[in-house]
């Protein structure tokens, strides 16, 4: 058992001091700490950015959905240094009749302590060693004078990032054996052979970062529903680039001017007819525009989630405990 | 379990919540959506680890069922489908949806230790798992098979047949039997069929001799149950699930009394094709006076008239009364006879100008010999005027898996109140002497809130009923009662029920306390059930079952009517006709036609009386003698009457 109490109690028995009342770290987090940012981006379909049609809706559907969940909390402390207990999962759940049903093979979890090797003793590490799965904060390296505080957040991008590690090895294995599109949250994962695939689609929910120039937001602003952006070129450091646009899930006529607005990625047109890549996203935009409903309420983040995102962390929710 | 045995698929999983726990008598679980379950299905949950050295097996019943979405509130979906109710169907995906039920615990296995339901598979019960559920095991084992098939339990494709224990439903563990349903859904009578039926198949041989004595209190129903009925596959299925014959009542008797005018008999039998097997229901002062207290109102006649009538029943009937004042010795036998000592009695009270004789008052006298002699035409039809008697074989005569079919359909209300009391007061007299030629004998009686109401006059017929109800199973005399609502039934007649079977109940009906033990769900059940399906209580059974039964292999009561139109006494050289040659088959309608022209009618019909009691060799001959002989009249020549000659010294010339 890899859970927070059995967690606890063999840092207790491996001599830490254990913390049964640390919250979540992800409850600890300013959302709101990432800085806003315009990022540039090359344009796609056309010179500059503009907005097109999706077309109607021909009952094209993408066939599963792929979102996962973490959860990390202090289980302990050697001195002053926390040990974070994590727990991540992912899931790819497929459509068959109008149901989700888990893929088969498509639920992956992972727990395990978290916590800096050189700031705990040795004799301690190799307890919790022997107890639990065991990362190194300090991935190997000295660490200096570091508050203990920030291994919170360390800790927290580490298990993010296993989390991140579950989500793509299920997009690589969609890849591997596509059965249509799946639908991911969230921007495509960091794999190469993910990110060219033509049968991922990632949607974002979030828009503290947007990849339209200044003179365009009004442009954004007056999106309508069933109408995309043409496509943009995301282009970053850690993973392979991609095509995005944004699309209007839900009428944001009297609200908040990003109600209902999410960004699409996909696979960049590589050898692709620029009709065929329009094409192909339209047919995408579609895709997310039908998974407006059912609404994924009660989730507040509904205008801009999908029925079948919710429908993964619900399942998550209910396996991870 | 052979390795080649499927292995039966999983139905669903035990869930319990802090606030929704399990408890040892109840559980709940989940299915997926399309399970094969409802209300009253019977499941078999698999624990999970051993305790005391087993791993417990839980057998349970569905009372409850939940289904519901992720969907918080509804309007949720009305915003998702944009207030169209159409366009909710088009999303590409259904919402997560639940199917969770709670089922009542009918069996844990082992007994002990009893503890609350663990969260293991479950699984829909096999048919040898519903014998174990139901601890039907116990009475269903070779060699001490004591069950009596009342329905099929039907739930995913199962045909398991339930059985009662026919030491719980006759006796003497515990006895008697309720059927609660609507009327006009023909469910209380064919049940009631359907288990008599089943009983003469199955009650074991070794248990005694049994027979049924069925009053027939309205229509025809039950006057048909030795001819065919119209059954379907589907019928015959369950009654070869059952092993219950598809075949009609081998042995019926009907008893059924006369019209008033006394020409036929007054039951839906009255067919001369059916005929052969009804008797008829008469009797006399000696019967009646037994049971004058069904028919004479406690208010009405007081001590001093209780006096008299008992000082009639022990010193006037049936044998040699004389008085100093009376004009004649009288032996009173019949109504018309007391009438008489009555007459001779206030006569002699006149003439003597006395209020009093033998210390009871004029008044008590005239209120008695009204009342008393009201009853001759209060019960006409049944009760004769000149003491004939025509009764069940009480003395040693009832066979073995025999109904007794008393038909009362068409007697006034209070008549049928003494054929009542008094048929059941000496089936109960004979069994206490193990006299009547049989050990058990089931009392078939519809309507029981009329006879044993919860509230209303205490009467003789409802002390009657409690006593029965109380202390018959101790007896054999076992009651099976049907009834529209069974909270009006007074509750000492229910509560010692040991079986109660309910068809479709009315909703009023299930609002009354007594089925608040019932969960919201079985109550809705009840209130939609289909023609052939019971709801059945058992003491074997810790909860409700459902069952389906076959129609009875009987003929309606309606299509019976139809088919034989009974004999009507407005024509009563034809009724006369019918009931003779059902004796003597060479009589002619001129016969018949000639004895009513000689003979006064009541004549007639007291002397066909006396010959269907005696059943002679030649029923023409002893009717005959009954009559006494009349020549009929010669026809007379037409002309001048014959004129006697005069003689022959004739001194007025008259002859000449």
């Amino acid at each position: 058992m890899n859970g927070f109490h059995a967690a606890r109690r063999a840092c207790e028995a491996a001599g830490a001091h254990p913390d049964a009342t640390g919250r979540p770290l992800e409850l600890q987090r300013d959302a709101s700490a990432e800085p806003p940012r315009l990022v540039p981006a090359e344009a796609l379909e056309s010179d500059v950015l503009r907005v097109r049609a999706a077309g109607p809706a021909d009952g094209a559907l993408v066939s599963a959905f792929l979102d996962g969940r973490q959860e990390s909390r202090v289980v302990a402390h050697a001195g002053l240094v926390p040990i974070v207990w994590g727990h991540v999962g992912a899931v790819v759940r497929q459509r068959s009749d109008r149901r989700l049903v888990t893929w088969p093979g498509g639920l992956r979890m992972r727990a395990g302590l978290w916590a800096p090797r050189p700031a705990i003793p040795p004799g301690l590490w190799s307890a919790l060693q022997a107890a639990q799965p065991l990362t190194d904060l300090a991935d190997g390296e000295a660490i200096g004078d570091v508050h203990p505080f920030a291994w919170h957040d360390r800790a927290y991008h580490a298990v993010q990032e296993a989390r991140e590690d579950l989500e793509r090895s299920l997009a690589d294995a969609w890849v591997a054996a596509p059965a249509g599109v799946l639908y991911v949250d969230g921007g495509l994962p960091k794999a190469e052979r993910v990110a060219r695939s033509l049968d991922v689609l990632g949607v974002v929910k979030t828009h503290r970062s947007l990849y339209v120039p200044s003179d365009a937001l009004g442009l954004l602003a007056g999106l309508a529903v069933g109408e995309r952006t043409t496509a943009v070129r995301v282009t970053s450091a850690r993973r392979t680039a991609v095509a995005s646009w944004y699309a209007r899930r839900h009428d944001a006529r009297g609200r908040d001017p990003l109600f209902g607005l999410v960004r699409l990625e996909a696979a960049l047109p590589d050898g692709e007819p620029p009709a065929a890549f329009t094409a192909r996203a339209d047919r995408l935009t579609r895709m997310v525009l039908a998974e407006a409903a059912p609404l994924a309420l009660p989730d507040p983040r509904w205008p801009v989630m999908a029925y079948g995102i919710r429908d993964c962390e619900e399942v998550l929710r209910a396996v991870m405990g | 379990m052979s390795d080649s045995a499927p292995v039966p698929a999983v139905l669903g999983r035990v869930v319990a919540t802090e606030k929704r726990p399990n408890t040892p008598h109840q559980f709940h679980f989940w299915t997926a959506v399309e399970a094969p379950v409802g209300i009253g299905t019977i499941v078999r949950v698999h624990g999970t680890h051993p305790v005391a050295g087993h791993v417990p097996v839980i057998y349970g019943v569905i009372t409850e069922a939940l289904g519901y979405t992720d969907l918080e509130s509804p309007l949720h979906d009305v915003l998702g489908a944009d207030g169209s109710p159409a366009r909710g169907g088009e999303a590409p995906t259904r919402r997560a949806e639940i199917r969770l039920y709670t089922a009542a615990v009918l069996r844990q296995v082992p007994d002990e230790p009893m503890q609350p339901v663990p969260m293991g598979e479950v699984f829909l019960a096999t048919d040898a798992d519903v014998a174990v559920a139901l601890r039907m095991d116990g009475y269903l084992r070779d060699g001490a098979r004591t069950g009596i098939p009342v329905g099929v339990y039907t739930a995913g494709g199962m045909q398991a047949p339930i059985h009662l224990d026919a030491e719980f439903l006759l006796g003497p563990e515990a006895a008697h039997c309720t059927i609660t349903g609507v009327s006009g859904l023909a469910t209380k009578t064919s049940a009631v069929e359907f288990l008599l039926q089943a009983i003469f198949a199955h009650f074991p041989a070794a248990k005694g001799r049994v027979a049924a004595v069925c009053f027939n209190v309205k229509g025809p129903d039950l006057c048909f149950l030795d001819l065919p009925g119209e059954l379907d596959d589907a019928d015959r299925a369950l009654y070869a699930a059952l092993e219950v014959p598809a075949e009609p009542f081998a042995r019926v008797r009907y008893f059924a009394p006369y019209t008033a005018r006394g020409g036929v008999l007054n039951t839906a039998r009255a067919h001369p094709a059916l005929l052969h097997n009804v008797a008829p229901l008469t009797w006399g002062l000696t019967e009646v006076l037994q049971y004058a207290e069904v028919l004479l109102n406690k208010d009405d006649v007081d001590a001093k008239a209780d006096a008299l009538i008992d000082f009639i029943r022990e010193q006037v009937v049936e044998r040699p009364f004389t008085d100093a004042r009376l004009s004649r010795a009288h032996t009173v036998r019949s109504f018309a006879e007391l009438d008489d000592w009555f007459k001779d009695i206030l006569r002699a009270l006149e003439q003597q100008d006395d209020q009093t004789w033998r210390t009871h008052h004029v008044a008590t006298i005239r209120k008695v010999r009204n009342r008393l002699v009201n009853i001759a035409t209060r019960c006409a039809g049944l009760v004769t005027d000149d003491g004939t008697s025509s009764d069940l074989p009480f003395e040693g005569g009832f066979d073995d898996r025999t109904v007794y079919v008393v038909d009362v359909a068409n007697l006034e209300e209070d008549a049928q109140d003494l054929v009542f009391a008094r048929i059941v007061s000496r089936l109960r007299e004979q069994l206490e002497r193990r006299a009547l030629g049989v050990d058990h004998v089931i009392v078939f009686v519809d309507e029981l809130n009329k006879y044993a109401p919860s509230d209303g006059p205490d009467t003789y017929v409802r002390q009657m009923l409690l006593d029965v109800a109380e202390r018959g199973r101790y007896l054999g005399l076992v009651l099976f009662g049907a009834q529209q609502f069974r909270s009006q039934v007074h509750r000492r007649v229910v509560g010692n029920a040991g079986t109660s079977l309910f068809g479709r109940m009315d909703a009023d009906e299930l609002a009354a306390p007594g089925y608040a033990t019932l969960s919201p769900a079985i109550r809705t059940k009840l209130s939609a059930l289909e023609k052939g399906q019971l709801m059945v209580r058992h003491p074997h059974f810790t909860q409700p079952v459902f069952v389906k039964f076959p129609r009875p292999a009987v003929l309606r009561g309606r299509d019976g009517a139809t088919r034989y139109p009974r004999e009507q006494d407005a024509e009563l050289d034809r009724a006369v006709f019918a009931r003779l040659r059902a004796l003597e088959p060479a009589t002619t309608l001129p016969y018949v036609q000639d004895l009513l022209a000689l003979h006064d009618e009541r004549e007639v019909l007291k002397a066909l009386r006396q010959t269907e009691l005696a059943r002679p060799e030649d029923p023409r001959a002893f009717l005959q003698s009954r009559l006494g002989r009349k020549v009929k009249a010669a026809a007379r020549p037409e002309g001048r009457l014959p004129v006697q000659a005069g003689p022959a010294d004739d001194p007025y010339g008259v002859g000449g």
